[in-house]
């Protein structure tokens, strides 16, 4: 069998269905991918070499946007896929992260703006799931549609903090340990630093015993209560790193544009932040770490080269959202193990004919 | 005096459109254990259904409102067999975010047909008003809540009188013992689906009068019927719409004498208050299993 050979399969995605997922484990008990470090090497190397393609600042600020948007993806992927929580809070997070960091940055300095805006997001986060803890799946993600919409208009009415229509200026470009990020090419180094940080992390934790215990209260919370795991604790912990890796792609955009406004997460906007983040994890793929880095930069990169979507984006988004939930659920990077499927099942077929000739 | 009771009329009326989205979001609770996420924006389509109708086609009112009514139940089939029919047997985030999707796509629909900008349906029997103890009542509220307790009795004497309630109660109990007596529970899934379409789509023509329609129009107001699905129960279509009563009335009440400037942000503050204090609904019941 293809399958036991090869050595990843399809990947175990919170959007296939239960029964599949136990058959996978039957036929493979290792949850998660081997090997990722070779990948994440050749991923780091191939970004460090970006800078040799991109020369123009508009390539740069693509680069930039899809490296923010990817650590907000992998947020997005570690609630949704990791923690099987489905949240619309992403721009809220997001939100907060921008400006708590802007504040704190301005007064004590880009890294401990940093620092603050990912504690206090992943505080936010925590409190969110640990308050919602009761409710089940849908209830939680309406709830989080109207702790965002909350937030948002709490930003919107908040003016002496949010600095109202103008946005907040001023806001000092990144430094570490006196090292200034000052221009777009030391940006982009500092975005994808982080970027491959941010997955190095989750990485690690998907080969971790803890990445077990969350997937089992993922796919079988009372069986897991009753065998003695914390399921309330896991579940917040994850949801609130989940919120902590948003918080800090707020930080980063205040430090790479200089300035945060509010239109970038108002009541308009807030939906399709939270949108185009779910369609990169779903388009990407959500069942491994790399489907979210994908998915963002393919959505960041497609609507600048087909600039005529404009009037269309919501449309074309929902039906992308359609169109990956009915027909690829597991995502762009479940492409070679689908391929690899069909194509022993091609063989098997042909194996049986033959022997079937064979006899006659 | 009188201003409480206006505020207390327009709150019920508030409460009884939520309530009629609500009835639409628990008759599909019942028979699909799921919650369809597109609710709000089917009462978009409802409301846009009868502008066209009534204001465009220029055709007369009762005609209007029966051809907006059919046709939203064809959409509520017609998202029964895009977003739920494909996914029945995938996980429920699946078909949730299916329906969310679903629900973006009615909405940026209207948004390239009709634009943006706000549009009003004219109301079928004027725009005179009541004169209750001082305080004046616009005929659409009356008109409003007369047509959400109508068709709250015609739904709950549906579910409890007739054939088609009955195999309703019966899926909704065991989706397998059902199928095994014969019930064609795919084909009475698409009917509900059609039928909480329509009377999402009624909540339109009923609204539009009211606030202009505009395409989130039915999304803002689903905000505040989740939360009365939540407190009144996701099972029970009574608890819902009296719920949806209570939340309507406490937004107004809010509105009208604590701070009305934060209008916007009741529905949200009722809805997370109620899944934080509440989340199992103020009357406790059995949750329902996805079937």
């Amino acid at each position: 069998m293809s399958v036991t050979e090869s050595g990843s399969q399809a990947p175990a995605s919170p959007l296939t269905s239960a029964s599949e997922k136990v058959a996978a484990r039957l036929v493979r008990p290792a949850i998660y991918s081997r090997h990722q470090g070779r990948t994440w090497l050749a991923v780091a190397v191939v970004a460090a070499l970006v800078p040799l393609v991109v020369t123009s600042g508009y390539g740069y600020n693509i680069a930039i946007n899809s490296g923010l948007f990817a650590i907000l993806s992998l947020g997005f992927y570690f609630q949704f896929a990791l923690a099987g929580q489905f949240s619309f809070a992403t721009p809220a997070y997001y939100a907060v992260g921008a400006y708590t960091s802007a504040w704190v940055s301005n007064s004590h300095g880009f890294l401990l703006g940093f620092i603050a805006a990912v504690v206090v997001v992943a505080i936010l986060g925590g409190l969110t799931k640990l308050l919602l803890a009761r409710s089940p799946l849908i209830h939680f993600a309406i709830a989080t549609l109207a702790f965002s919409g909350l937030v948002i208009i709490v930003l919107e009415n908040w003016t002496s903090f949010t600095g109202g229509d103008q946005g907040k200026f001023g806001i000092p470009p990144a430094s570490l340990f006196g090292y200034q990020f000052d221009t777009q090419t030391k940006q982009y180094y500092l975005i994808a630093g982080v970027v491959l940080i941010c997955t190095a992390l989750l990485l690690l934790f998907e080969r971790s015993p803890a990445q077990r215990d969350l997937t089992f209260v993922r796919d079988m919370g009372l069986v897991a209560r009753t065998s003695g795991l914390r399921a309330n604790y896991l579940q917040v912990v994850a949801f609130a790193a989940g919120a902590a890796y948003m918080g800090a792609a707020g930080s980063l955009l205040g430090a790479t544009t200089g300035f945060v406004d509010l239109n970038s997460f108002s009541s308009a906007a807030s939906v399709s932040v939270a949108l185009l983040v779910l369609l990169m994890v779903l388009l990407g793929g959500s069942g491994m770490v790399w489907g979210p880095i994908i998915g963002a930069i393919v959505l960041t990169v497609l609507p600048q080269v087909l600039s005529s979507w404009q009037n269309y984006e919501q449309l074309v988004y929902a039906i992308a959202i359609l169109a990956v939930i009915l027909v690829l659920p597991g995502g762009i990077t479940s492409l070679p193990a689908e391929f690899r499927a069909r194509r022993a099942k091609l063989r098997q077929r042909a194996q049986q004919r033959a022997e079937q000739r064979a006899e006659q | 005096m009188a201003r409480f009771i206006a505020i207390l009329f327009s709150g019920i009326a508030d409460g009884a459109i939520t309530g009629l989205i609500a009835i639409g979001i628990v008759l599909l609770f019942k028979t699909t254990g799921v919650v369809n996420f597109a609710q709000g924006d089917l009462l978009t389509l409802g409301a846009y259904f009868g502008i066209w109708l009534l204001v465009d086609l220029n055709l007369p009112t009762g005609l209007s409102y029966v051809m907006a009514i059919i046709l939203s139940f064809g959409v509520g089939v017609v998202v029964e067999r895009v977003g739920y029919a494909p996914l029945r047997k995938r996980p429920l985030l699946a078909i949730v975010i299916s329906t969310f999707a679903l629900s973006l796509l009615i909405e940026a629909v209207i948004g390239l047909i009709f634009t943006n900008t706000p549009r009003t349906l004219p109301p079928p029997f004027g725009s005179g008003v009541w004169h209750v103890f001082g305080a004046a009542i616009p005929y659409q509220d009356v008109l409003i809540i007369a047509v959400t307790l109508v068709v709250f009795l015609l739904v709950q004497g549906m579910l409890q009188r007739t054939t088609l309630g009955r195999q309703v109660r019966a899926v909704s109990s065991d989706r397998e013992a059902a199928l095994l007596q014969g019930i064609r529970a795919g084909r009475l899934t698409m009917i509900m689906f059609g039928l909480s379409a329509a009377v999402a789509g009624l909540g339109g023509l009923l609204i539009a009068p009211i606030l202009s329609a505009s395409p989130t129009l039915g999304f803002t107001l689903m905000l505040g019927s989740f939360a009365a699905v939540v407190l009144g129960g996701f099972d029970r279509i009574g608890g819902a719409v009296a719920a949806a009563v209570v939340v309507g009335v406490a937004q107004q009440l809010l509105a009208g004498y604590v701070a009305p400037n934060l209008n916007e942000a009741y529905p949200f503050m009722i809805l997370l208050v109620a899944l934080i204090f509440r989340p199992e609904g103020l009357v406790k019941a059995t949750v329902g299993v996805r079937y």
